[in-house]
C-alpha cells in the first residue's frame, strides 16, 4: 500500500517541519502550507488522505480553510483534524458541531498525534469502502450510461455504459473516449472537458453521437462532471442519456395524476379495450438496452401468484365479485389482495395499482 | 490599553498562552522523536531536530526577557553599562543576530556616513531597540528597509525607514503599550512587546524615538541618543 499523504498547514514553519519530520518517520507523506489560502490550494492540487490544521493562523484562520473545503466535493470528504493551542471547550464543541473530525492540543505526545491520525485514515478508508459498494450497486442498476474517465482513458464502467457501446470491459480498457465518437463530435467537448480537468467547470452537457453496439451512431445527451483527483490528475464522471425519450419522460407524472382522479371520482374501472391504450400512452421510457427483466425496479416476483392473478384481472377491468368468482375465492380475499398490491406498489388506490401495472410492464394483457 | 478590563487581560493571557505553547510543542514532539526514533531518522534529520530545539527555546527565552525587560524598566531597574563602540561592528552584531525576522534577507539596506567611528554608549540596550524596530519594519512591509545610521559629536542617530503599511494617526501612543497590537496587522503574527522594549531601552539611554508615518506609504523611526554619557 502506497504512503497516505497529509498535509500540514500551519503558519509557524518550525512547528510544521517538526511535525512533517514526526510523519515521515511513520511513514506518512507530509506536505506543507505555511498559510490558510496555500493550505486550500495545495488540498485542491494534492487531494492528501488528511489535512492537519491549525486554528490560530491569519487572514484566514482553521475554521475558514474548514468551511472552504468542505464546500467543495474534491475536498470535503478529507478527514480534517485541528491543532490548537486553544483548550477552551467551546471551540472544541463548535469545531465538532461544524464536523471537524479531531482535536489535538499543544502540546501533545507523538503517539497521541499518530493515534488520531490512524484512526481518522482507517475510519475514512471504511467509508470509502462501504461507499464504493453501494455506488457500484446503484451504478449497475442505472439504465444510463455511467462512466469514470480522465478525458481520454475510461478507468471505470457501469453495465450500461458497456450496453450501449457493446465493447466489454477489457475493450473499454484499450479504448480511449475519443474512438468512441467521431473527430467532429469530439472536437464539440474536448473544450469543455479539459475546463472541467483544470477546476474551471463544474459540470457541462453536450448532445453527441456515440457508435453503438451494433455500429450505427446513436444521439446521447453527455453529462460531465469532475469527481475527484487521483495522484495529481482530474477524474470525470460522464453520464448518457439518450435523447429520443428525452421529452416523453418530462410529460407523464402530472398527466397521469389527473387521469387516476378522474377515474377515481366516476368510479370507472378500465376494460380490456382501454388498458392496452392507457398501456401505450404511459410506457415511454422503456429503455432499449433495457431488456433485462430482472433490473426493473418492481419485478414480477414480488407479487405473490393470487396477487399476480388478481392485479391481471382487474387490468382486464373485472370488478370485484367476478374475480371472486374467477379465483374462486371470496369477496373480501380479493380486497385483500388488492390492498397488499397497494401497498407493495406505493399506490393509493386500485386505478393506480392497474396504471403502475400497465406502466412497468408487470401484467400480460 | 486598559489593563483593568478583564478582556483585555483575557486578551493577554490568550496571546501569552499561545506564543509558548507552539514552542514548547515544538520542544517536546522534536525531543520525543529524538529518543524514540533516533534510529531511523538520518543524519540531517537529526540536526534538523537538534535545531528546531534550539529555535524554540530561543523564542521562549526570548519572550520571557522581552517580558522580564519590559517590568525592570517599569521598576526603573534597568542598568547602564556605557563603553565605546565601533559603528560597523555595531552593525554586524545587529545583522548577524539569527533569531530576528530579517536574518540574512537582502531587503535590508544599510547607509551609513562614517562605518569607522566610534561612539560611546550601553551597547546591549542600543542594539536590542535598533534589532525590535528594523524586525518591525521588515515584518510590516514587503519591500526594502533601510537602516541609516551617522554620529556627531554629541548623538548617534538612527533612522528606520520602511514603505510598509504604516501607522494611524490615532494609535501613535498606544502602539508602546505592551501587547498592544494594531487592528490594521491582527493578520500579521506578533504578541505587542517589540516598540514597548524599544521604546524602554532607548528611554533608559536618555534619548528620543519619533515616529513618522502615513497610512499605506510607509514609516520613518528616528532615534537619537546622546554619546557623551
Amino acid at each position: 500500500m502506497s504512503d497516505k499523504k497529509i498535509l500540514i498547514i500551519e503558519d509557524d514553519f518550525a512547528l510544521s517541519k517538526t511535525l512533517r519530520n514526526v510523519l515521515m518517520l511513520n511513514n506518512y507523506q507530509a506536505d506543507i502550507a505555511s498559510s490558510g489560502a496555500e493550505g486550500i490550494q495545495k488540498a485542491y492540487e494534492y487531494c492528501p488522505d488528511l489535512i492537519l490544521c491549525d486554528i490560530n493562523m491569519k487572514p484566514i484562520d482553521g475554521y475558514q480553510v474548514f468551511n472552504i473545503l468542505k464546500d467543495s466535493i474534491l475536498t470535503s470528504r478529507i478527514p480534517f483534524i485541528f491543532i490548537t493551542g486553544r483548550s477552551e471547550l467551546n471551540d472544541i464543541r463548535m469545531g465538532l458541531e461544524l464536523g471537524v473530525d479531531d482535536y489535538i492540543v499543544k502540546p501533545f505526545e507523538n503517539e497521541d498525534l499518530l493515534k488520531s491520525i490512524k484512526v481518522r485514515l482507517d475510519k475514512y478508508e471504511k467509508l470509502v469502502n462501504i461507499g464504493k459498494n453501494n455506488y457500484k450497486a446503484l451504478l449497475n442498476l442505472s439504465p444510463y450510461g455511467v462512466f469514470v474517465f480522465d478525458g481520454e482513458t475510461i478507468y471505470e464502467t457501469n453495465r450500461a455504459f458497456l450496453e450501449v457501446t457493446g465493447l466489454s470491459d477489457s475493450e473499454v480498457k484499450n479504448t480511449t473516449f475519443e474512438n468512441l465518437l467521431t473527430p467532429k463530435q469530439y472536437n464539440k467537448i474536448e473544450g469543455p472537458i479539459l475546463k472541467c480537468i483544470n477546476g474551471l467547470s463544474d459540470n457541462f452537457q453536450e448532445d453527441i453521437k456515440i457508435k453503438n453496439a451494433d455500429g450505427d451512431t446513436e444521439k446521447f445527451r453527455l453529462h460531465v462532471t469532475p469527481s475527484q483527483k487521483y495522484s495529481g490528475f482530474t477524474l470525470l464522471i460522464g453520464l448518457l442519456s439518450p435523447l429520443e425519450h428525452k421529452t416523453e419522460s418530462t410529460a407523464p407524472p402530472v398527466e397521469y395524476k389527473k387521469l387516476v382522479n378522474i377515474l377515481e371520482e366516476e368510479k370507472i374501472t378500465i376494460s380490456g379495450d382501454l388498458a392496452h391504450k392507457l398501456h401505450k400512452a404511459f410506457t415511454p421510457s422503456q429503455l432499449k438496452y433495457h431488456q433485462d427483466q430482472s433490473d426493473v425496479l418492481v419485478s414480477k416476483n414480488i407479487f405473490s401468484k393470487r396477487e399476480q392473478e388478481v392485479l391481471t384481472l382487474s387490468c382486464k377491468g373485472l370488478p370485484i365479485k367476478m374475480i371472486a368468482d374467477q379465483l374462486n375465492i371470496s369477496d373480501r380475499t380479493v380486497e385483500k389482495h388488492r390492498a397488499n398490491l397497494m401497498e407493495k406498489t406505493g399506490a393509493k388506490n386500485i386505478v393506480e395499482v392497474i396504471i403502475y401495472a400497465l406502466k412497468n410492464d408487470l401484467v400480460d394483457i | 490599553m486598559d489593563y483593568s478590563s478583564p478582556q483585555n487581560i483575557g486578551q493577554i493571557i490568550s496571546s501569552l498562552s499561545h506564543e509558548l505553547r507552539t514552542p514548547i510543542t515544538i520542544l517536546s514532539s522534536n525531543l520525543q522523536l529524538l529518543k524514540n526514533k533516533h534510529l531511523q531518522m538520518d543524519e540531517e534529520m537529526r540536526s534538523e531536530s537538534f535545531m528546531l530545539c534550539e529555535e524554540a527555546l530561543r523564542s521562549v527565552t526570548g519572550f520571557l526577557e522581552g517580558i522580564h525587560f519590559i517590568n525592570l524598566a517599569n521598576k526603573n531597574e534597568v542598568s547602564k553599562n556605557v563603553s565605546a563602540i565601533k559603528t560597523d561592528e555595531f552593525i554586524e552584531k545587529i545583522i548577524n543576530n539569527k533569531s530576528t525576522l530579517f536574518y540574512k534577507s537582502d531587503r535590508i539596506k544599510i547607509n551609513t556616513h562614517s562605518p569607522h567611528t566610534t561612539f560611546n554608549s550601553d551597547e546591549h540596550l542600543l542594539i536590542m531597540a535598533v534589532t525590535q524596530l528594523l524586525d518591525n519594519a521588515y515584518k510590516f512591509s514587503a519591500k526594502d528597509v533601510i537602516l541609516t545610521i551617522f554620529t556627531d559629536d554629541k548623538f548617534v542617530n538612527v533612522t528606520i525607514e520602511d514603505s510598509g503599511v504604516g501607522i494611524p494617526k490615532d494609535k501613535r501612543q498606544s502602539i508602546f503599550l505592551p501587547f498592544y497590537r494594531c487592528e490594521e496587522v491582527k493578520m500579521i503574527s506578533g504578541i505587542g512587546l517589540g516598540l514597548p522594549i524599544a521604546q524602554k531601552a532607548i528611554e533608559r539611554l536618555n534619548g528620543t524615538i519619533e515616529i513618522k508615518s502615513s497610512l499605506s506609504e510607509g514609516t520613518i523611526v528616528e532615534i537619537k541618543v546622546p554619546v557623551n554619557e
